[in-house]
């Protein structure tokens, strides 16, 4: 949107409108709790629980209370109106043992102290004495379900409901013994008991020991960290960091699992690559605009139990494949609705999700309600962006000046060349023109509590992104609702719904292309200058002009059964849903050159994908003898996907303000069906023996009807083995170690998602072919070989914990990928141009580390986490034929034995002849020659790096100290090289065209220059140097490290908050790719890979925010 | 309470689990229809067949590529821009045999691809139920014919004249008339005199077939698909390139005779060009259809603003071979302009765009007088020969002098002459100059390669592979 009066006027009436709201719902909340504490009780000889029931549901307020306790009070007469929740609670437990505290609209009643020093019945016996008390969260309530350890012995005791516990032992022990309290989720406590009898302890939230719970899979409860051995990198809400300005939450994983490298883009709204331990499909051969032709390289990713649709399919027409631009599904989930993601790296882990885990799979879970208080939080970002390591583009004078050098090198006259050249001294900033200071803003609230049989989470946002580039922004609104209710002790019964609207602008498409700068970008009158003879639209006509709006909608719900047919055998089945729909309004006006010729050209994409997913599964933890424990579980899962297509175009909009097809002059329309449909029966079986040696099996068979007419069914297996070794009688006795565990693990997962009916030679269709009848064209040959391929992973890992503080885990990998499928080159006579096949064997081998330790742990805090990921790709086989090629020399890429599949192929540059400005090679034989001579097949292009780093990850730290919280989040990778766009600096070959990079300032120009940029040439009459895109030239190391992140934060302590009645209250600020690092510097005043990296640049956000809450 | 509970829960389990798995895995195929099933009807066997005429109708074949070829090289078009030039390695002989630097790899592989689906229906048309003989022979007929075309095209572009060597026998194409497996490795190509065996023994098929066939295909006029006569005129300038001259001159005069195709008169010359009418002595055009995306006049008219495509002006040296009465110099056939500050004048045999763009006429009688005087002059006889170069000298320009042939080759000459001035932008030049042993001669030309002597390697492009 283009900031207008009327749309400026808008936007402010938008933030009052907010600011209004946001206080309203404050005050609401206030006067509610204020009035709810009225109560009104009139009664003769109630019991005093019956009394407190009422009291309950009249203020609304939680009770905690031992229900012996209230039950052996008398009745009571009570006669209050209008009276405060504390006179009441006077009356009534008036002339008892009874006490009570408010906070936080909770009523805890307990024996009051001096009764509790009254000698109970279970500590008649003498010499023993019981110690009682409470464990309480940071927030004052009470903690079910904590351990009280009696440190050095195995004697423990677990708080009940209202937190209480009760814990026997003798004087002795009593006088020097310490108690450990412990529960998941918070630090542990060690209490000194000298001499005390009633422990009141609060334990506080820690990060680290969310840990402690792991989510394996969607099919089982979290395992605890210690029964984990399978490999799995876990990432919190906390380490997610959420406040970051990034849209969705697989961008934000970048640096925050080992082994897990996020391929970062820098267009808005759009999904990054995620490589799991390396790449683990094959690059495809077949070019960028088909990229779907081989199995998908990306992870599975799992929400709540329910694969994520991948919204490309392989089948579609090319009309979509072509044309449609698709939104990212991941950023339907909102990541300030994360509890924890769990990545799945090896096949101990992986293996129970089958042929669908060749590429590791992404496990989401999402925060559920607490029992407890309703809590509502409202979390607000503001803040700003802009852009950072710009390519420096020839100004007006320099470009006039190299172009005429140009067409003089091309034989025209002087007076000839001036004239094409064009101005000498215009100079038109369209980089200036085209692109802002954008600005993000981002409302979240959510509102969860219930009580033990019911507990509920609301979660609404909504976000609002704009991107540097004018044109462009992004609009999201999530809603989330979550639901678990336990409808019996056997019974459970959970549900989530979903719904994401997502609202898309990417109207300036032509902002990557640099526009020449000796040309106006208005006419005299003030209208847009045509850019026609560049052959290329007015970005600025086009931004104002043209339309490119996508509206997408995620549906994703689940409902959740759980049946205990007893304590250790549970039944229980997930029916999901994901719906997805995307509408694409693109509309070229006739205005502008891109729609000019049409009169108008609107298209318009409407894709909707069903998808349902079923499984079942029965978890059983047969009780056979102490210190043998057994826990298996198998099921069955259904998936269907369908995915609707529906296009249709449109010339001629004689009106352009009506972009409906209805009133274009001609129409045009498309439409098609896929379906993909899996049958799946999954087992996993889980044992150890004393929490020391441990065994997984996992075992999953798949079938599906992706390969042919004939189902095809496959099984992948994964068996994993864990020793803690350090519990072994003859491990050294090494101070301080806590855990010493050795794991290994093999394994096969697989890859099967191509598209249907692959092997089948098909026919597709144009309904309006020759003479307007339908058409068929053949588009897949026969290929009855086609097959599964499978993915073979080994893991071993060493964990290591010493000093309760530091944490290190090893892991050593390799993953074997067999029958890989992926398009290669056909004979062109055979009729195609390319064929799937089952192409080469391939291995990643490597090795993943994470260093976690609290550094300080007093009152100043300091957490750091280390993590990396080494990885070496390596093609082993390949069928058919040593070699295969790129079908593109752009490409850069070829498939061979021994060489990694991401590397770079091309030409070694030798420099440029002195006397003749040509650029010059070094052939296969090592000899100088000029690129005109140079054998360009990738036949003889050499290895030039590898397009994937051998070594990154991320450096997380976190300090904290007195309400203060600052994070530093800085990511690496080193040994990546990056092939850039030869188009930017290539010889003045495309300068007539677009502006290039002030590289090429250093042309040579006359004999005897040493330079290194060739003769500039248009190549048009065939003089000049070819074109060797993928030439040493344009590759540079991407060896860097960055300053991610910096997010400062304050929380006000919770006595000033509830001072003015809320529960908590957070400031922050958030700073984004603050500092970049690269190995390869940048000469001054010209470009390097600080520049080149990415075409569009990236963007530097600075955002502040508070939560609060209520 | 719970009880009820489970009995829902397994009931819903049930339900689930017991939906029949390989019922439920069974793909319904919707946008694409596998080879075995597509010729199980008599509808679906043809859309295979239109798919086959549609692909003559691309940018890679007669939309473009493949037309404009013979013309760019051969000297009729200069690009009347700088910037963005399309077929600039054809335009200076620097196709280079990796798909990415050669120009005509686009149309080598949409020719291929045709010729592998016109396979499949001579492999499957036996099985096509409940259709006569005659359909079966209509389609077996067009399959033979367009075969044959398209491999006459292909060795055209990719190889030397016929005449090279003097028995043919110098590398050629690779003949595909049985499809590959998948798998099989690239198969050597025959030689010349063997590609145009099998071009004329498809066209004799073909032929054969027509003469039992009826029509199969319910749109468009009867000259936009291939027909006997299509087939015949097609193998007469087949005859004429390998120097058959009996065969070319007699299947020529044969269909000169019939008067089926009678030449368009002066008056009409030029409004033949100019509207969406199907020409009377056109045999065979490709048709546009109401809705093509684009067409080959998007190249031409300078007139289309905001196009990308327009640049092939026409070269001085094609101008000046007109004389100042000829109809085919008429400001309705060029248009002059200025066009990036310079001066340039479009042909405008392809003027129509989009929805009114006019087919692009393949062969048409005219061709067949010039093919009857070449012919009749190589047999020796240059009356005859010269008497059918007048008719088409005289319908263009009535005030032209009577050619009168003083020898073989001054009659040759001049009708290679005759043939630049009357196929200009039809896809001959090039491939005229290499028959007949001709030196290219390119004057308004900024190439490297603007001219070079016969024999030459340029005379063929080089064959565009997959590494």
């Amino acid at each position: 949107m283009i900031p207008t009066p009327n749309n400026i006027a808008l936007l402010k009436c938008g933030k009052h409108l907010l600011c209004v709201w946001l206080v309203g719902l404050i005050w609401m909340l206030n006067v509610e709790s204020v009035a709810a504490q009225k109560i009104t009780l009139s009664t003769q000889n109630m019991t005093v629980d019956k009394a407190l029931h009422i009291i309950k549901k009249q203020t609304g307020y939680l009770f905690f209370y031992e229900y012996d306790l209230v039950q052996q009070l008398k009745p009571i007469t009570i006669n209050v109106k209008e009276a405060s929740i504390k006179e009441v609670l006077d009356i009534l437990l008036k002339n008892t043992d009874l006490t009570y505290s408010i906070e936080d609209k909770t009523v805890v009643i307990r024996k009051s102290s001096s009764a509790a020093r009254v000698p109970i019945k279970n500590q008649t016996i003498p010499g023993e004495l019981v110690i009682k008390g409470h464990v309480y969260n940071d927030f004052g309530e009470p903690i079910n379900g904590a351990y009280v350890i009696l440190k050095g012995t195995k004697r423990v005791a677990i708080t009940t409901l209202n937190g209480e516990f009760a814990i026997t032992l003798t004087h002795r022990e009593a006088e020097n013994a310490y108690l450990i309290f412990s529960y998941v989720g918070y630090s542990k406590y060690e209490y000194r008991i000298s001499g005390h009898k009633q422990v009141e302890v609060t334990l506080s939230k820690n990060i680290d020991a969310l840990n402690d719970v792991v989510v394996t899979n969607s099919y089982s409860k979290p395992k605890r960290k210690e029964e984990v051995i399978g490999s799995i990198a876990t990432v919190t809400a906390q380490e997610l960091q959420t406040s970051r300005p990034i849209e969705s939450f697989d961008k934000m994983l970048e640096g925050l699992a080992a082994g897990v490298q996020v391929e970062p883009n820098t267009e808005l709204g759009t999904p990054v690559k995620i490589n799991i331990r390396g790449q683990n499909a094959l690059t495809n051969l077949y070019g960028a605009n088909r990229t779907t032709l081989t199995t998908s390289s990306q992870p599975l990713y799992v929400i709540d139990g329910v694969p994520i649709v991948e919204q490309r399919r392989t089948d579609e027409p090319l009309a979509f494949i072509n044309n449609e631009q698709l939104l990212n599904p991941l950023a339907g989930i909102n990541p300030d609705d994360i509890e924890t993601i769990s990545v799945l790296k090896d096949a101990a882990a992986a293996a129970i999700y089958g042929a669908n885990a060749g590429n590791g799979v992404i496990v989401i879970t999402t925060k559920k309600g607490k029992a407890g208080k309703s809590r509502l939080n409202i979390g607000y970002n503001n803040g700003w962006a802009q852009s950072i390591n710009r390519i420096k583009w020839l100004n007006g004078t320099q470009y006039q000046e190299l172009l005429k050098e140009t067409y003089m090198n091309d034989r025209r006259s002087p007076a000839d060349a001036e004239l094409l050249a064009g101005s000498s001294d215009m100079n038109t900033p369209w980089f200036e023109l085209t692109n802002r200071y954008s600005t993000y803003n981002n409302i979240d609230v959510d509102f969860s509590g219930g009580n033990d049989v019911t507990q509920f989470r609301l979660s609404g946002s909504y976000l609002k992104q704009e991107a540097i580039q004018r044109g462009n922004d992004f609009e999201k609104v999530y809603v989330r609702m979550r639901i678990d209710h336990t409808v019996s002790k056997k019974f459970n019964i959970g549900f989530s719904f979903s719904p994401t609207i997502t609202n898309k602008n990417g109207v300036n498409v032509y902002g990557i292309v640099p526009i020449v700068p000796n040309v106006p970008a208005y006419n005299a009158d003030g209208t847009f200058y045509k850019l026609s003879t560049l052959g290329v639209p007015n970005p600025l006509a086009v931004i104002d002009q043209n339309i490119n709006k996508a509206t997408g909608g995620t549906f994703n719900g689940n409902v959740r059964l759980e049946y205990a047919f007893a304590q250790n055998l549970r039944m229980s089945t997930n029916i999901g849903a994901d719906v997805l729909v995307n509408k694409l309004t693109i509309f070229d006006s006739p205005k502008n050159a891109t729609g000019e010729s049409k009169n108008g050209f609107a298209q318009i994409f409407d894709r909707t994908n069903f998808g349902w997913i079923n499984s079942t599964q029965i978890n059983w933890q047969p009780i056979i003898k102490i210190h043998h424990k057994i826990d298996i579980t198998g099921g069955i899962e259904l998936q269907s996907q369908t995915t609707r297509l529906l296009t249709g175009s449109g010339t001629g909009f004689p009106y352009s303000r009506l972009i409906e097809l209805s009133t274009a002059e001609s129409v045009n329309t498309a439409s098609s069906t896929q379906f993909v449909k899996s049958a799946s029966i999954y087992s996993q079986l889980l044992y150890n023996y004393k929490a020391r040696y441990f065994i997984s099996v996992s075992s999953r068979q798949d079938a599906a009807g992706n390969f042919g007419t004939n189902v095809n069914k496959t099984i992948n297996t994964g068996v994993g083995l864990g020793w803690v070794m350090n519990k072994e009688k003859w491990f050294p006795q090494i101070k301080h170690l806590d855990l010493f565990r050795f794991r290994y693990s093999y394994g096969a997962t697989g890859n099967s998602r191509i598209g249907s009916n692959e092997a089948r030679g098909l026919y597709t269709f144009y309904a309006e072919g020759y003479n307007n009848m339908v058409s068929s064209y053949i588009e897949t040959a026969p290929n009855a070989n086609l097959t599964w391929e499978k993915n073979i992973k080994r893991n071993m890992g060493i964990d290591i914990g010493f000093k309760k503080r530091f944490n290190i885990t090893i892991e050593f990998y390799r993953n074997l990928v067999i029958r890989a499928i992926n398009p290669v080159n056909a004979p062109l006579e055979s009729g195609f141009a390319y064929r799937l096949a089952n192409t080469a064997d391939m291995e990643n081998k490597g090795m993943d580390a994470s260093f976690s330790a609290q550094i300080a742990t007093g009152k100043f805090k300091w957490t750091s986490t280390l993590n990396m990921g080494y990885n070496k790709n390596k093609v082993l086989i390949v069928y058919g034929g040593a070699v295969q090629y790129a079908s593109d020399n752009a490409l850069a890429a070829l498939m061979k034995g021994g060489i990694s599949t991401s590397a770079i192929w091309g030409f070694q540059y030798a420099g440029v002849d002195v006397n003749t400005g040509k650029e010059l090679y070094y052939d296969n034989t090592g000899k100088v020659v000029t690129a005109s001579s140079l054998d360009r097949n990738l036949r003889s292009a050499y290895y030039l790096g590898d397009r994937l780093p051998k070594l990154q990850g991320g450096f997380i730290n976190t300090f904290s100290f007195k309400g203060f919280t600052a994070t530093i989040t800085m990511v690496y990778s080193f040994g990546a090289k990056k092939l850039i766009n030869y188009l930017n600096e290539n010889n003045g070959r495309n300068l007539q065209n677009r502006n290039q990079s002030v590289n090429l300032l250093d042309r040579w120009q006359k004999p005897g220059d040493i330079a290194s940029i060739p003769k500039l040439s248009t190549g048009v009459s065939g003089l000049g140097n070819p074109i060797v895109s993928n030439s040493s030239r344009y590759i540079y190391d991407d060896t860097y490290i960055k300053l991610s992140n910096v997010s400062l934060g304050y929380s006000l302590p919770s006595s000033i908050a509830r001072r003015y009645n809320l529960y908590s209250l957070t400031v922050f600020g958030n700073a984004t790719n603050l500092i970049y690092w690269y190995k390869q510097k940048t000469p001054a005043n010209r470009n390097g890979i600080k520049e080149y990296k990415f075409n569009f640049p990236e963007a530097q956000t600075f955002t502040w925010g508070f939560k609060l809450g209520i | 309470m719970a009880k009820k509970y489970t009995y829902y829960i397994i009931v819903v389990l049930l339900v689930f689990s017991s939906v029949s798995c390989s019922k439920f895995l069974e793909t319904p195929v919707t946008n694409r229809i596998a080879i075995d099933e597509i010729f199980t009807d008599f509808e679906g066997a043809r859309t295979t067949m239109v798919g086959c005429y549609d692909n003559l109708r691309s940018y890679d074949y007669y939309m473009r590529d493949f037309y404009i070829y013979p013309d760019l090289t051969g000297g009729n078009i200069r690009y009347s821009k700088t910037r963005n030039p399309v077929l600039n390695n054809n335009y200076n002989f620097t196709n280079s045999n990796s798909t990415d630097f050669n120009d005509m790899a686009a149309f080598y592989k949409t020719a291929y691809a045709t010729i592998y689906s016109i396979n499949t229906v001579i492999k499957y048309v036996n099985k096509i139920p409940n259709i006569t003989i005659q359909q079966r022979n209509r389609f077996l007929a067009d399959a033979y014919a367009l075969r044959a075309l398209i491999h006459f095209d292909l060795v055209r572009v990719f190889a030397q004249p016929y005449n090279l060597t003097t028995d043919a026998s110098h590398t050629g194409i690779v003949i595909k008339n049985v499809n590959a497996e998948v798998g099989d490795p690239s198969p050597n190509p025959s030689s010349v005199k063997q590609v145009y065996d099998q071009i004329v023994a498809d066209f004799d098929s073909s032929i054969v077939f027509y003469g039992n066939s009826v029509p199969i295909y319910t749109a468009g006029n009867a000259k936009t698909w291939l027909s006997i006569d299509a087939a015949k005129a097609f193998l007469s300038k087949v005859c004429l390139y390998k120097g058959d001259w009996n065969r070319a001159l007699q299947l020529a005069t044969a269909l000169i005779d019939s008067k089926v195709y009678p030449l368009i008169s002066n008056a009409q010359y030029a409004s033949s060009w100019s509207k969406k009418n199907i020409s009377s002595e056109s045999i065979f055009e490709v048709a546009y259809g109401t809705n093509p995306g684009g067409s080959l006049g998007d190249f031409f008219n300078p007139t289309i603003s905001g196009s990308n495509y327009i640049q092939f002006a026409t070269t001085s040296d094609l101008l000046s071979m007109y004389d100042k009465n000829d109809i085919r110099m008429d400001v309705a056939m060029f248009k002059d302009t200025v066009f990036d500050n310079r001066p340039a004048s479009f042909s405008k045999k392809y003027y129509g765009t989009n929805d009114s763009a006019n087919n692009i006429k393949v062969i048409r009688s005219s061709e067949l007088y010039l093919i009857a005087a070449e012919a009749a002059a190589e047999l020796g006889n240059l009356d005859e020969g010269a008497n059918y170069l007048n008719t088409i000298r005289k319908r263009a320009n009535p005030t032209a002098i009577t050619f009168t042939a003083t020898s073989k080759d001054a009659l040759i000459d001049e009708v290679l002459n005759e043939r630049r001035r009357e196929f200009c932008f039809e896809g001959n030049l090039f491939f005229d100059v290499a028959r007949r042993k001709k030196n290219l001669v390119r004057i308004d030309c900024t190439s490297e390669n603007a001219s070079f002597n016969y024999p030459n390697p340029k005379y063929a492009c080089t064959i565009p592979k997959n590494q």
